[in-house]
């Protein structure tokens, strides 16, 4: 394969994830736009931002990386760090009222009221250690070596060891929790639910929620055949992790404009 | 004439609001403004001292929460509910004959004043109990209503029920306004018809609406 043409893909995926988040975004803010009921409103808000959220972490890594740790470790932050799962929580605890409502027995969904409860105040502690770590230790985000972080920090202090291990396990297990409950709730309410519209919403947000783990799947692969983590991102190795970023872009795009169905303009007004 | 509590609704029905002793039906998808309408009913009833009841099939709370949403307050002055959680009676959706003697015995103590009762849960009761019964449930509940100076107005959720349904359940109220969303190139425009209502002629026109703090502008669309 030519040398240019890695480089030249890579953007073009880039362009294409970019506008297809973009577009998504802008048909849930358009849609929120016109809606009146409080809770739709906070649903098509959340899917628009969840879009943008979900651009900025694609892209973020085009941002350029610098010999400044700091700088670096800010950036990486952007791409990796705990707010696109605080976004997603967020998301899913603005979601399942709406999805409650769609029940018309207006069962609890896993005793919401409470679990949220619980689930905010760990990822409050978390991240608030996770802001910790890329404060004081940027070296961290540089080497995206948990490892070498965690023996560095320990040599300095046992608490800051204990910071960095926090943050090197807090990423996955939030993650894989958000995730869980959130498929969890969706296959509960899909059951649920009469609502046609909203079952149709939610199809599409279970596709988007099913790229998830098919871009960490992407990435492990790339990194099993030999594609380092910063080849990857200016090369063709990215290509294949951006077609499944696209593909959730579309999915977080069909589920808002589901929210609320469209029709066709009528006739011009006949009087 | 029962007010909508909103003045160019009003002004599109021939400036007096809906008919006496009418059921008036609003379809519409999700979170389009249909309960709007219904509190804006309810909040004009509430200001001419007429008795306001609202059956719902949600915690009284949660409505009056979306209600403050309109620059409505119930806390202070606030309708009869009949509601699953939280109100006077309690609603049980799946008791429709509970349901149906409540409401009368409701409205026969109230019989000296004039009613406006709002009703959200018609597509949840669709949901859960054959159409038909749903239909002869409303059939007699419509027929007892009448005898008193009341006026209905239930909501209906487009996208949930089979068309037949949705034609049936039309053919059963003296007025219909349909509220959709329409698709204009990359712009989303709320439309509004008045499919039909008793005492005007077909109306085959659409109007735009949008909601505000202080009620509901309709205008004439024009492309």
């Amino acid at each position: 394969m030519p040398d240019n043409l890695g480089p030249a893909l890579a953007a073009l995926s880039y362009i294409a994830t970019a506008a297809v988040f973009t577009y998504g975004a802008y048909w849930a803010f358009a849609i929120r736009r016109v809606l009146v009921g409080h809770i739709y409103r906070k649903q098509a808000l959340w899917l628009g931002a969840l879009s943008i959220a979900a651009l900025i972490a694609s892209d973020a890594v085009l941002l350029p990386l610098s010999n400044n740790p700091s700088i670096t470790a800010i950036v990486r932050f952007l791409a990796y760090g705990p707010w696109p799962i605080l976004v997603a929580f967020e998301f899913l605890d603005s979601t399942i009222p709406v999805l409650r409502r769609s029940d018309p027995l207006l069962r609890s969904i896993l005793h919401w009221e409470w679990l949220r409860m619980m689930i905010w105040c760990v990822l409050v502690f978390t991240t608030i250690f996770a802001v910790y770590a890329t404060i004081y230790l940027p070296t961290c985000f540089t080497t995206a070596n948990t490892p070498a972080c965690i023996s560095a920090a320990t040599g300095n202090s046992v608490w800051l060891g204990a910071v960095v291990g926090f943050w090197g396990g807090y990423y996955w297990v939030d993650a894989s929790f958000v995730l869980i409950l959130g498929v969890a709730g969706l296959l509960i309410v899909a059951t649920r639910s009469s609502d046609r519209v909203l079952r149709h919403s939610l199809k599409w947000l279970g596709v988007g929620l099913l790229c998830v783990p098919c871009l960490v799947l992407v990435s492990v692969v790339e990194g099993i055949i030999g594609n380092s983590y910063y080849d990857m991102i200016y090369s063709y190795g990215i290509v294949p992790w951006n077609a499944v970023a696209i593909l959730l872009g579309y999915a977080l795009y069909r589920s808002a404009r589901s929210l609320a169905p469209l029709n066709r303009l009528p006739p011009i007004d006949p009087r | 004439m029962a007010t909508t509590g909103l003045s160019s609704l009003d002004h599109l029905l021939g400036s007096n609001g809906y008919p006496d002793k009418s059921a008036i039906m609003v379809v519409g998808p999700p979170g389009i403004g249909k309960e709007a309408m219904g509190y804006w009913f309810t909040q004009s009833g509430l200001e001419q001292k007429d008795f306001c009841l609202n059956v719902t099939r949600l915690p009284t709370r949660e409505v009056i929460q979306d209600v403050k949403a309109f620059g409505i307050d119930f806390t202070r002055r606030g309708p009869f509910w009949f509601s699953s959680e939280g109100g006077q009676l309690k609603f049980d959706i799946n008791d429709l004959s509970g349901l149906s003697i409540n409401m009368k015995e409701i409205l026969k103590k109230n019989s000296d004043r004039r009613i406006r009762v709002v009703i959200d849960a018609i597509s949840s009761l669709l949901i859960l109990n054959p159409p038909e019964t749903v239909y002869k449930f409303l059939t007699q509940l419509f027929t007892a209503v009448k005898q008193y100076d009341a006026v209905i107005f239930a909501t209906l959720e487009e996208g949930m029920h089979p068309s037949n349904v949705l034609v049936a359940m039309e053919q059963l109220f003296d007025g219909v306004i349909e509220l959709r969303l329409y698709e204009d190139g990359l712009r989303v425009i709320p439309l509004l018809r008045i499919r039909k209502m008793r005492g005007l002629p077909p109306q085959p026109g659409f109007y735009n609406f949008s909601f505000s703090g202080s009620g509901m502008e309709v205008t004439t669309f024009a492309r």
